[in-house]
């Protein structure tokens, strides 16, 4: 049993050899393939990072105020004070924040980097003191209730405007349901390049090594033996490629950071989000597997 | 006149001399085996025939007799239509693909084409068949070593397999053969395209071989091979055996004309 388990290490470290020498009898053809897949992972990668930061940018702007109340210069403190009780009293608000013209000024001021000192010498005045309504998720979500309750906060005589954001809620939603197609479209795509270019690359390197395959067979190579190294091959094409399009994605993100740093506060975002551990661990996992189905496809008839 | 084909159970079944002495058991067993690849024309017909351990056997036939059909059904290779082939005790149509992959561990081939693998160097091709028997790095090195000083090819296990000449690359071939010490040696027109000189150096070296305990089948048309080296013999024409002696004395008559030969008589 102990002597078994040994043959079936060392037939692994044999068929590990077996596989990179595959690779190195065909450095160009591995490369341009490399190459291929790369590209089109980081496409996929690239969209799928964009779609996600889309999505925080929305969840961002969804969980920020849902209702922007700007009161009249003229309304005064007690009867503001009773609107924000009237309103909190509301089932579906969860929370009311009142920002004096004051406070609005600082906050828009601490949003604006490195403009902050400019927008500090303009004069309390030009920011209406509002009120900031957050909604239950239930409310939030529901839009009819949402415009009723706009409505009759506008029907108040200290109310000057409601922002409903409605506008903004639909064409964030509409894009992000776009960004959500283009990654599967694109994921899609990217299997599908895998499967094809790994294929024809193992379809090739079956081709060349038709000899060695002959040989296998007649001293008793069991057929998986035979095709393990070639799906070995196909799942680290697959895997490298991966690993060089999450690469380029890092330095391709950190890029973007640098050009958009000082515009993501003003949306609410403190930095580009990256992909997580784990989206990038089911990816590697995921272009091994398009490898391995490649070099399947490609091995039918070997 | 001329008798039937020796076709029979009794004849070719019968054990030789040298190794009724030990009261062998014969390590492959063919049970009246034919193979078809036309319904109107078979390959082989009806053959019966013991191969045992330590033996040298030919198997002679113009080209198209069957041999390389019948070297197939020995290797597990293919199975025949009709009939059976047992194998150190194992009926071959009753294993599954990857037992008769681990059967054909314990038979090493050699072809007239050598069959090496050109892009791998003269070591590696040799190490094939323990590489897929499992053995260590380290111990296929030695034991490639060995191999390359048995075959007269010390030193140039680095080489290309295919820079080496044509005598050169069948001794390689050899060399993987026997690297695995295996129970059966295939020999396909072995020195086919050999000199004299490497054509006996080959032929010493399976002679070894079957001293060493392994059966070597070697298939050939050469009756001039088959009369300086006699061993026991079968002839086959059409897919049948149409003769067959235990010194090769079948060879001093043209192989591809045996059922006028009157030598065919006398087996028969």
């Amino acid at each position: 049993m102990r002597t078994e388990k040994k043959k079936g290490i060392h037939r692994f470290i044999h068929l590990m050899r077996r596989s990179l020498g595959g690779v190195r009898r065909h450095p160009w053809l591995h490369l341009f393939s490399l190459f291929t897949l790369s590209a089109a992972f980081l496409s996929f990668l690239a969209t799928w990072s964009s779609a996600t930061n889309l999505s925080a940018l929305f969840a961002n702007w969804v969980d920020s105020a849902e209702l922007t109340v700007y009161l009249t210069p003229t309304a005064g403190e007690e009867k503001t004070e009773l609107l924000v009780n009237a309103v909190r009293a509301i089932d579906g608000v969860q929370r009311v924040d009142l920002l004096t013209a004051a406070s609005a000024k600082e906050r828009f001021a601490e949003s604006m980097g490195e403009f902050s000192e400019i927008t500090r010498t303009l004069p309390d005045s030009t920011f209406p003191a509002t009120l900031e309504i957050f909604l239950t998720s239930q409310w939030s979500h529901d839009q009819a209730r949402r415009r009723h309750l706009a409505g009759r906060l506008n029907k108040v005589d200290i109310v000057e405007e409601v922002e409903l954001y409605d506008h903004w809620y639909d064409r964030l939603l509409a894009i992000s349901l776009i960004s959500r197609i283009a990654v599967w479209s694109l994921g899609l795509i990217a299997l599908i390049v895998a499967v094809l270019v790994v294929g024809a690359v193992v379809r090739t390197s079956v081709g060349a090594r038709q000899r060695e395959i002959e040989v296998l067979r007649l001293v008793g190579a069991t057929e998986q033996y035979v095709r393990f190294p070639f799906l070995l091959e196909g799942a680290l094409q697959g895997v490298l490629a991966m690993l060089v399009a999450v690469v380029s994605l890092h330095f391709l993100l950190g890029y973007i950071q640098e050009l958009t740093g000082d515009i993501l506060p003003l949306l609410g975002v403190a930095q580009v989000v990256r992909l997580g551990p784990g989206a990038l661990t089911m990816m590697l996992i995921g272009s091994a597997l398009a490898g391995v189905v490649g070099a399947r496809f490609s091995l039918r008839k070997a | 006149m001329i008798n039937d084909p020796p076709n029979n159970e009794s004849m070719n079944r019968k054990l030789p001399p040298d190794l009724a002495k030990k009261k062998c058991q014969p390590l492959i067993q063919l049970n009246r085996v034919s193979r078809f690849y036309r319904s109107d024309r078979a390959a082989l017909f009806d053959i019966t025939l013991d191969i045992y351990p330590g033996e040298f056997l030919y198997i002679a036939g113009a080209s198209g007799a069957g041999k390389s059909t019948l070297m197939r059904i020995i290797h597990g290779a293919e199975l025949p239509d009709t009939g059976s082939i047992v194998f150190a005790g194992c009926d071959l149509a009753q294993l599954k693909p990857s037992a008769i992959c681990v059967l054909r561990r314990s038979v090493g081939q050699i072809f007239q084409d050598f069959r090496l693998i050109p892009n791998l160097s003269v070591a590696a091709n040799i190490g094939i068949p323990l590489e897929v028997a499992g053995l260590s790095g380290s111990a296929i090195r030695v034991r490639v070593e060995g191999m390359l000083e048995q075959v007269g090819l010390a030193g140039r296990g680095g080489e290309l397999a295919s820079q080496l000449s044509g005598g050169e690359q069948q001794r390689v071939a050899v060399a993987r053969a026997i690297v695995g010490q295996p129970d059966v040696l295939l020999a396909d027109e072995p020195t086919g395209s050999l000199d004299a000189y490497h054509a006996d150096f080959i032929l010493n070296l399976l002679e070894d071989a079957a001293k060493k305990g392994a059966a070597v089948v070697l298939a050939t048309h050469d009756r001039l091979l088959i009369s300086s080296r006699p061993h026991r013999m079968i002839a086959l024409k059409n897919g049948r055996i149409i003769g067959m002696s235990s010194d090769g004395s079948f060879a001093k008559e043209p192989l591809d004309d045996h059922r006028e030969s009157p030598i065919h008589q006398r087996t028969g």
